[in-house]
């Protein structure tokens, strides 16, 4: 398996929960879980819209570039 | 075309989601960029990694969240709360007035820990099914479904969502109407 897919992935809270195990929480309406799925989607198609910074463009474009010429080649 | 011209296709289709993915989770634009950055570099890096056939996002996805807590790793000063670690570094995207919802959403997602915000992000914004985001994030699926409903209930306290009611806007707009307003 590559390194950088299994490295041990590190989280900062543990919070883990024994496997198929599920938290006290209580259940959210469904009406409640759509209302925060759609706000998470708006905002997250908004940040999808911001303008990247031009360092970001340029990595783009290269990965563009080096793309169509080995498309080429 | 070559597989690998396949792949460098997946990656810039992928880099939106990538970049709003950054930018949730680390609360700053700036600092979501390195992310994002770093992340485009090490998976050319390792292209040849990559195992044909799996999902090139989610590849992408945990090469940038495991990125996500390297960073938070080497700073450690900044981690002696992890539920407080982000909520330092709100307030740098845009505060025009159209885009009230989209940071009180920002602030209420800080008011997360990381490992809740990136479940919920994966789940609800980016539609990764349980198995593919306990993959991503390097957990099990009872983690990921108590995760996501921790998360749930966290935002709906923070946003004061209950059903058949608005937040955002609309609710801050009610809530400055005088009480005794007569019409």
């Amino acid at each position: 398996m590559p390194d950088i897919y299994t490295a041990d992935t590190p989280s900062l809270t543990d919070d883990t929960e024994p496997d198929g195990g599920d938290s006290a929480e209580p259940c959210l309406p469904p009406a409640v879980v759509d209302r925060i799925g759609e706000g998470l989607r708006s905002y997250y198609a908004r940040l999808m819209d911001e303008p990247m910074p031009d360092r970001l463009l340029q990595l783009v474009k290269s990965l563009e570039t080096q793309g169509r010429a080995s498309d080429d080649g | 075309m070559t597989a690998e011209q396949n792949l460098r296709h997946e990656m810039l289709a992928s880099i939106p989601n990538l970049r709003a993915f950054a930018i949730s989770l680390t609360g700053n634009q700036t600092q979501a960029d390195d992310l994002l950055q770093t992340t485009l570099l090490k998976a050319l890096e390792n292209f040849d990694k990559f195992e044909a056939g799996t999902n090139m996002r989610a590849w992408l996805f945990t090469i940038l969240r495991n990125q996500f807590y390297t960073d938070i790793r080497k700073h450690r000063r900044e981690v002696e709360d992890p539920d407080g670690i982000i909520s330092g570094k709100v307030g740098v995207l845009p505060a025009q007035g159209s885009r009230l919802d989209l940071t009180d959403m920002q602030q209420a997602l800080t008011q997360l820990s990381p490992e809740q915000r990136e479940t919920l992000l994966l789940v609800a914004a980016e539609g990764a099914s349980y198995e593919e985001v306990a993959r991503i994030t390097g957990t099990n699926l009872g983690t990921v479904k108590s995760r996501v409903n921790r998360a749930r209930n966290r935002l709906a306290e923070i946003l004061g969502v209950a059903a058949g009611e608005d937040f955002g806007p609309d609710r801050l707009a009610r809530a400055a109407l005088p009480a005794h307003s007569t019409t």
